[in-house]
């Protein structure tokens, strides 16, 4: 009970929100309808067929919307990230961590209420999502549903472990240096990456990097569809993990966690 | 008689402020005036009855349970108001409701609705466009809304205008007038404590420096006027503190009865809860004889 007092605090700091996150939804869903009919029988069709003729390769090489597809069904997941730790910021505006230390609420309902707000936001972006993929798919047969499914629940969990990390920060520095907390793991990602793949690619002879460039997607859907499983499992691990650590770091911090 | 909030040698370190050995008790149906100058260490003491910053040292009972152990519970029956009123400016009188209801077991929506009527707060416009005096009422209609036997008040009429300011005195005199209802509130404002108080405890620079009934310690203490010829022949024991003034040099005791007696030809007057707090602020810096 006292974690729905909580959660219904957290959906009116996130109602404005929800409202353009609908509209987002409902606008990508749109978009993503007309995209896929229009690479059935539309000006996207006649553009592919073009390329490939100039190019000397078949429609589906020269003209892969499938990587368009895919950037729409996680618009909506990317969405929902930044949302969330919008409740962090209203709280620290209203100054709300002394009124919520007073009341009869402990550590581990403050956090879990916390959590439960994201993953109620991550299952309504994930519905979105989904009904994306469907319309989609549905429009078009080169956009298999599974496949898209895969995506979609893979980057959910990209972003859940992400999202996971950046509140059990923010609890341990604070809220107003929630901007750089939700920045830092992008940037660390983002450079080990870039080193990691020039590192990789360094070794590589042209032979083989020219194979990589030209199977590049190919590469990523295999990916995605060979460890969907693993990034699921490690972000319900990390979940648990950081709910543990966000409810030590609170009861450690109190009034000052919020704020 | 009952105690329902114990501090014994409660110790809070920040380096630069210490809330040193603080021993504080509020008798079960008093309103107990928590007075001193801004930094002394009220809200300090206040975070640390409410458990929302964890102490150093000391053992807090409130209504004879540690806080420790069953916090929870123990807030079930306190309602608290801050200075700063702490709920989202973007949320209603209403929207606090649903959400109090589901914190609280005892939330009571029409008895929250009675006083919103009562203070003519709005249910429906957005708390963020609320002056400081309906903010302050909002926060008190939260605090006397769910069966609360004890109200901690955090400087609650402070930068009111005096109207609003005595409608809230009268509200917590109402509140206390039930048997097992008290009230600690913190103020500056020695005025409003004069009026409402049973009992008074001053805190200066992290110490408790004088706690009792406010009737006696106004009783007690009195002002002797002193030419400097008087004050050469005034005990220190019996000296407080003195503040000079372009006349004659002002001395606040302890014991008045006593220091009229013993003192017969130098003026003593009544004193009052501000007197009382700026020469016990003012104690180790005041030269006793000039």
């Amino acid at each position: 009970m006292i974690m729905k007092g909580l959660l219904i605090k957290d959906y009116y700091c996130l109602k404005k929100s929800l409202k353009s996150f609908l509209a987002l939804t409902i606008g990508v869903i749109l978009i993503g309808i007309m995209f896929a009919i229009s690479m059935e029988h539309g000006n996207m069709k006649i553009a592919a067929a073009e390329t490939a003729v100039q190019s000397g390769v078949d429609e589906a090489t020269a003209f892969d919307m499938f990587r368009v597809a895919v950037w729409l069904v996680i618009i909506i997941p990317m969405a929902f990230v930044g949302n969330v730790v919008d409740c962090f910021k209203a709280d620290m505006r209203a100054e709300f961590g002394k009124q919520l230390f007073s009341l009869p609420v402990d550590s581990k309902q403050i956090v879990a209420a916390r959590y439960l707000t994201c993953i109620i936001y991550a299952l309504v972006s994930f519905v979105g999502a989904t009904i994306t993929a469907i319309c989609i798919s549905g429009a078009s047969e080169q956009y298999p549903f599974s496949e898209l499914m895969s995506v979609i629940v893979l980057f959910g969990s990209v972003m859940m472990i992400y999202l996971c990390i950046v509140m059990c920060l923010i609890y341990l520095i604070g809220v107003k240096y929630a901007d750089y907390i939700q920045s830092a793991p992008l940037l660390i990602v983002m450079i080990i990456a870039m080193v990691f793949s020039n590192v990789k690619m360094m070794n590589m002879s042209e032979a083989e990097l020219d194979s990589l460039m030209e199977n590049m997607w190919g590469t990523v859907k295999g990916f995605i569809t060979q460890n969907v499983g693993v990034f699921m499992l490690v972000a319900v691990v990390i979940l648990v993990i950081t709910y543990f650590a966000s409810v030590q770091i609170v009861e450690k911090r109190r009034g000052k966690a919020i704020c | 008689m009952d105690k329902v909030l114990e501090l014994k040698n409660v110790t809070k370190d920040y380096g630069d402020f210490k809330l040193d050995n603080v021993n504080l008790s509020v008798t079960k149906g008093a309103i107990c005036g928590f007075i001193g100058q801004n930094g002394a260490g009220k809200t300090t003491t206040i975070s640390l009855i409410l458990d929302i910053i964890k102490r150093d040292a000391g053992d807090i009972q409130v209504f004879g349970e540690n806080i420790l152990e069953n916090p929870t519970a123990i807030k079930e029956r306190i309602g608290v108001v801050f200075d700063e009123m702490g709920f989202h400016d973007f949320m209603t009188a209403t929207q606090i409701s649903k959400m109090m209801a589901n914190i609280y077991k005892n939330w009571d929506e029409a008895v929250f609705f009675e006083y919103l009527e009562k203070f003519s707060l709005p249910r429906k416009k957005r708390c963020g466009a609320f002056s400081r005096g309906m903010r302050m009422k909002l926060q008190i209609a939260v605090a006397m809304s769910h069966g609360a036997e004890l109200l901690i008040m955090d400087e609650p009429t402070s930068g009111l205008d005096p109207i609003v300011r005595n409608e809230i005195l009268q509200i917590f005199q109402e509140f206390v007038m039930e048997e097992n209802h008290t009230i600690l509130l913190s103020s500056h404002i020695t005025t409003d404590l004069e009026r409402i108080a049973d009992e008074v405890v001053f805190i200066n620079k992290g110490k408790i420096v004088l706690a009792g009934n406010k009737d006696e310690i106004l009783e007690t203490h009195g002002l002797m006027k002193c030419k400097k010829n008087d004050l050469a022949g005034i005990d220190e024991k019996d000296i407080i503190s003195t503040r000079p003034s372009a006349f004659c040099t002002e001395v606040l005791v302890a014991d008045r009865e006593a220091c009229m007696k013993k003192y017969p030809k130098v003026t003593m007057e009544q004193t009052t809860l501000e007197d009382i707090m700026i020469f016990y602020v003012n104690r180790n810096t005041s030269t006793l004889k000039d």
